[in-house]
């Protein structure tokens, strides 16, 4: 990524936190990273690491007890961290859409889903026609079959895979310039999962609308996105070309996920696994790094010191251990 | 179809099951109904007499089958003390039953709806514990302490309102409306309190689901979530409640009725409690019971308007 | 959650402490009042009938000049009573039919759940008064029809519970020990299911005290000459032009029992559902 100042989205030092019985916990920490336009881009980590709490916060739809502490959040330049609720909702659905994990729930059980899919360009000035016709327009476009009779069907009629066709056709509609879509394949069948991600990557070409997409699966991100950025413990650890990144990683904490991915090379060798589990928000270490109790190459001073910039390329990560291998 | 097939079929099986059972408690748990109607000691002759007035020299199934024909043509029985068709006695006091319910439940609606909805917006801790203190005291007062309690402030103490009677809407429209307010809100007063808590209930549950995220993220402001997508999802738990305040009210009616003399079914059957019309009371226990019944199946059939989940079950 | 626990979490609770003092506040009352009355409950005294508060008589006087206070006194008992014994009677009957209904399934849980749902069709006191239609009225009666019309919420909740636990691990358990199903019963599901018994049980007590006043206002419920809330409140209701305030005590006395019941099991069912 070359200018920063180019980007569709830029979160800059993004910092969230939870109140929780008088004290507060940063579940985002410090997390900075750009999305150019047209561009696809990756946040990977386990559950619990604060990617989906990152995603809302970039559309303001945090949960209650959640608020942005500091940091920027820039669309295009324009600052929208300390916007009020109904100035957010110029920005969602037009400029900003989200897609979510669960079809099932996400959809409004007792709404025709067309009218689901057209509101989002009423609520951005079409009229009642037009929603209907860029509606239709928008479902056919995501390959939903026969759109005329799915416009006037409920969800609980449709399967996870259409359902989450309609949601990409509902934030699509009014040619957003960043899509968040946050694992957007996790509820659906193995099989579903591909086709939905292709459609993704589709639109993604076809529309030129750049996609963060939050997703745990390297596999998925190594085929469909440019860039990647690690997240471990609510902090970003690692990012860079995906190529790079999953070729030569520099964090341990990267080199663990690849290492638990099954694979042809690795066949007839025992999968490895990073021991132990992301810690509770209340039990995340305050200084130093995030993943020390679980990383195999720890130091004494990863325990509290602040962590050194290491960068190759245009590749960079929070690691003693890996600044030392870049310049011994 | 076959969803509305299979509702219709359970609801006849329940109005059968409720004929048995009033037949079961009236004409078989007493042993003798005779003895019940004319006490204890009755004339030996006159006992005889009354029992084959009843027909009591027959099996019990075939006095069931009899009584439940009559039933399904109208005909309910003969009053023992008022010698009346108890269907002619029952068709004056539905009416004033049916719209002290009807005002009762409009009130319960016209209060409790927007109150709920309201608080659910404004349940600020500061306000939590005085409201479920007020919700619950209208849940804890009985209807008829509330009745008497209105009928000591606004008849007696104001003389807005009569303190009994009742006044037929076509005598005199806003005399009728007069003397049925107190006691429609009695009822509601309960009943509302009832309501207020299931729908602030149901639309915080409702406000949590990932469908409202969805509305937000599409740039839906907050007074339409809650007006399109909200409201209607919090409206299919409520309806089970609105159900359950229907027999809720109706049950009501029979104490407040007696409150303020009012000439309904409740009344009715009180009377004949103190009178033993064993007959009459059957009769009028038993359509009571079927209005429940038949008010219940149409909120069931109204949830699956609402819900298009419903239908293809 | 363990029994000390949970009235722990309850004494921290503002609407628990409210509701205890309110049934405590009548419990005391009933309790002196076994022992000690001001007055003699039923001494008349016309010259001093229909009197307002005061240092004599605290709560007034009735029509006729019996003191208020001595007969709020003895109508707690019979109040406490027909609560007491109409939730016992709910529990023990309706706990027996829940737990076969949910224990067993298929056709006798059919077969209960119907009947619930046929019971369900009469509405309010209207049960309790097709049985004293027929058997007339009377505490036994009284208490008879109440817990009868108490029994489908007990066996509800019975129902609800052992559907839910039949197939734990922990019942699997105990079954492959050899445990019979009176045993699975009794000593391994029951336990689980006492926080909302007693939930039901205080709602139950209030709902109880609520329909025995209103059968009582109806002279259909106690015998009359007990000096009941209910009976009590349909005697001030026809002094009214004399004396407005001899309703408030009645009144009042019924909402205390009831409010401080309904805050209890509230309070109760909070603790005991979210911890």
């Amino acid at each position: 990524m070359a200018d920063p100042k180019e980007a569709v989205l830029s979160l800059e030092g993004l910092t969230v936190e939870f109140a929780r019985g008088g004290a507060s916990y940063p579940a985002v920490k410090d997390v900075t990273l750009h999305v150019a336009p047209g561009e696809m881009v990756a946040l990977v980590g386990e559950s619990g690491c604060g990617k989906t709490l990152t995603a809302l916060a970039t559309l303001g739809l945090l949960p209650p007890g959640a608020r942005v502490s500091r940091g920027k959040i820039l669309l295009g330049g324009t600052e929208l961290g300390g916007l009020a609720q109904d100035q957010w909702d110029r920005y969602r659905g037009k400029d900003l859409a989200m897609i979510f994990q669960e079809p099932m729930t996400a959809l409004n059980p007792l709404m025709k889903v067309g009218r689901q899919v057209g509101e989002a360009a009423r609520m951005h000035g079409a009229g009642k026609e037009e929603a209907r016709r860029r509606a239709l327009e928008a479902m056919a476009q995501v390959g939903l079959p026969d759109p005329e009779r799915l416009y006037e069907e409920y969800p609980h009629q449709l399967s996870g895979g259409m359902r989450q066709r309609v949601m990409i056709a509902m934030a699509l509609i009014n040619r957003p310039r960043l899509l968040v879509a946050d694992e957007p394949t996790t509820a659906l069948d193995v099989t579903i999962q591909a086709q939905i991600m292709e459609l993704l990557l589709q639109m993604n070409r076809e529309l030129g609308t750049a996609v963060l997409l939050i997703s745990h699966d390297l596999g998925v991100v190594r085929r469909l996105c440019s860039r990647v950025y690690l997240m471990y413990a609510g902090s970003l650890v690692e990012w860079g070309s995906t190529e790079e990144v999953l070729a030569s990683p520099l964090h341990p904490y990267t080199k663990g996920l690849l290492d638990s991915i099954p694979s042809w090379e690795k066949r007839g060798t025992p999968l490895s696994s990073i021991p132990g589990a992301v810690p509770a928000l209340e039990e995340r270490r305050s200084r130093g790094c995030p993943f020390y109790d679980r990383c195999p190459r720890r130091r004494e001073v990863c325990r509290e010191k602040s962590l050194p910039l290491a960068v190759r390329g245009t590749q960079g990560a929070r690691c003693v251990d890996a600044k030392e291998a870049i310049n011994p | 179809m076959a969803y509305y097939v299979r509702k219709v079929a359970g609801f006849l099986v329940t109005l059968f099951l409720v004929s048995l059972l009033t037949f079961l408690v009236f004409q078989i748990l007493p042993g003798d109904p005779a003895r019940v109607i004319l006490g204890v000691d009755a004339d030996p002759l006159q006992l005889q007499q009354l029992r084959e007035e009843l027909g009591m020299d027959r099996p019990a199934p075939l006095r069931f089958l009899e009584w439940l024909g009559g039933v399904l043509r109208g005909d309910l029985g003969t009053s023992y003390r008022y010698h009346q068709p108890v269907s002619a006695l029952l068709g004056s006091a539905l009416g004033v039953t049916a719209q002290l319910a009807v005002y009762a439940l409009v009130l319960t609606a016209a209060v409790g709806l927007p109150v709920g909805i309201w608080l659910a917006h404004h349940s600020k801790k500061k306000y939590a514990l005085p409201v479920s203190l007020l919700s619950q005291l209208g849940l804890s007062v009985p209807s008829f302490c509330v009745g008497v309690l209105l009928v000591s402030v606004f008849s007696v103490g104001l003389g807005w309102f009569p303190s009994m009677g009742y006044t037929p809407f076509s005598q005199d429209p806003l005399a009728c409306v007069k003397s049925l307010t107190l006691p429609a809100v009695s009822i509601a007063f309960g009943s509302a309190a009832v309501l207020i808590r299931y729908v602030q209930a149901s639309i915080l549950e409702q406000e949590g689901q990932e469908y409202v995220k969805t509305a937000r993220s599409k740039g839906v402001p907050g007074s339409r979530i809650l007006r399109v997508h909200v409201l209607r999802n919090s409206l299919i738990p409520v309806l089970t409640v609105f159900g359950m305040t229907i027999t809720d009210v109706l049950g009501g009616s029979i104490l407040v009725e007696n409150l303020f003399s009012l000439p309904g079914i409740g009344r009715l059957i009180a009377t004949s409690i103190n009178s033993r019309d064993l007959p009459l009371i059957q009769g009028l226990v038993l359509y009571l019971a079927a209005l429940v019944v038949v008010c219940n199946f149409g909120v069931d059939l109204f949830y699956s308007v609402v819900d298009p989940r419903i239908r293809r079950k | 959650m363990g029994f000390q626990r949970v009235m722990q979490r309850c004494l921290h609770k503002g609407t628990f402490l409210l509701g205890a003092a309110m049934v405590g506040l009548m419990l005391l009352l009933m309790t002196v009042g076994l022992f000690y009355t001001p007055y003699d409950p039923e001494a008349m005294d016309t010259q001093h009938a229909l009197a307002f508060f005061s240092p004599a008589h605290p709560l007034g006087t009735d029509q006729f000049g019996r003191d208020v206070l001595s007969r709020v006194m003895v109508g707690a008992r019979y109040s406490f009573l027909v609560g007491a014994l109409t939730v016992v009677f709910g529990l023990v009957l309706g706990g027996v039919v829940g737990a076969v209904a949910g224990y067993y399934g298929g056709k006798i849980d059919e077969v209960v759940m119907k009947l619930i749902d046929v019971q369900m069709a009469f509405p309010g006191v209207l049960l309790a008064l097709m049985l004293i239609a027929v058997f007339g009225n009377g505490l036994q009666n009284l208490v008879l029809a109440l817990g009868l019309m108490s029994v489908p919420r007990f066996a509800r909740i019975a129902r609800g519970g052992f559907l839910q636990y039949r197939d734990a691990e922990f019942v699997k358990a105990a079954r492959a020990r050899g445990a019979g199903d009176g045993r699975i019963l009794f000593r391994h599901i029951l336990p689980h299911l006492t926080p909302e018994l007693v939930v039901t049980g205080a709602l139950g007590f209030a709902g109880a005290v609520m329909s025995e006043a209103g059968l009582s206002y109806l002279g259909l419920g106690m015998e009359p000459t007990t000096p009941s809330f209910g009976r009590m409140l349909s005697e001030a209701q026809g002094e009214m032009l004399q004396a407005w305030w001899y309703v408030l005590i009645p009144a009042a006395a019924i909402t205390l029992l009831v409010m401080g019941f309904n805050l209890m099991g509230d309070a109760l069912q909070e603790v005991t559902r979210h911890g």
